[in-house]
């Protein structure tokens, strides 16, 4: 399960990467892009540094529910915890998803642009 | 500084823990309910109490509530008559815990209830997280 999950980050940085360069071309005229918006919603950080934040938040907590799961199964943790952590995992997995679903449709946006 | 929907969720989680410790005192009270001593004029088991207290959880930025401590009742032992019991003492009465049925089975339907009213936050800060992120799907 994990390593499907994690086979996920470089993907996303793949993605991100490829936004990035959607980036440079709205700041070379072309049009104010999604990543020019992000950046200009919030100057500190660009849009590539956000969404690998997320990923990486994501896998961690992928981590950690599954760490509390075996831990649960094995009766060393509360079943709260468990049920918690397993929730937070599944929660960010729907983040993650949600995101990646929004910035393919972006991508392919581009892509299929008239020239 | 942490989410606040994902910080009402681990406060509604202490919340849990703290009940289920709740519960796990009424069910040593209720099964030594009638556990005497063994030797003359012994004292039998006696009730125990359970106390919560806040906690300020710096990394969450919010109180937490938590176990206390497990404390025990000064309430006064029943006494019975029953002279052949080894924990008869020269009268023959024995000391029984003072534990109240009644009050262990209130003690539980509170705990009860409070376990609901935190699965009911968790519930409700949830649907509020996976609304946002709907909205991100299908906006």
């Amino acid at each position: 399960m994990l390593n499907a999950i994690s086979a996920l980050a470089p993907v996303a940085s793949q993605v991100t990467k490829g936004l990035q360069g959607l980036q440079g071309l709205g700041a070379a005229g072309v049009g104010s892009g999604l990543g020019a918006s992000a950046a200009s919603a919030n100057p500190g950080a660009d849009f590539g540094s956000v969404f690998a934040g997320v990923a990486q938040n994501f896998v961690d907590n992928l981590a950690q529910g599954e760490a509390q799961a075996v831990a649960g199964v094995q009766g060393k943790a509360a079943v709260q915890d468990v049920v918690q952590a397993v929730m937070s995992a599944e929660q960010s997995l729907q983040l993650a998803m949600a995101m990646r679903d929004k910035v393919v449709a972006a991508y392919q946006q581009f892509v299929q642009m008239q020239v | 500084m942490i989410d606040p929907l994902n910080a009402s969720l681990r406060i509604a989680g202490a919340g849990l823990q703290a009940q289920s410790t709740r519960v796990r005192v009424v069910s040593e009270n209720l099964a030594n309910a009638q556990a005497t001593g063994t030797t003359r004029g012994a004292d039998p088991y006696r009730r125990k109490t359970v106390t919560f207290e806040n906690t300020m959880d710096r990394a969450l930025g919010a109180s937490l509530v938590k176990i206390k401590g497990v404390g025990v009742d000064k309430a006064p032992f029943r006494v019975e008559f029953e002279p052949s019991h080894p924990a008869a003492d020269d009268k023959g009465y024995v000391k029984m815990p003072n534990v109240s049925l009644l009050l262990e089975m209130a003690d539980m339907r509170e705990a009860n209830r409070s376990y609901e009213a935190n699965l009911q936050m968790i519930k409700q800060a949830r649907s509020m997280q996976s609304m946002t992120i709907d909205l991100l799907r299908n906006g």
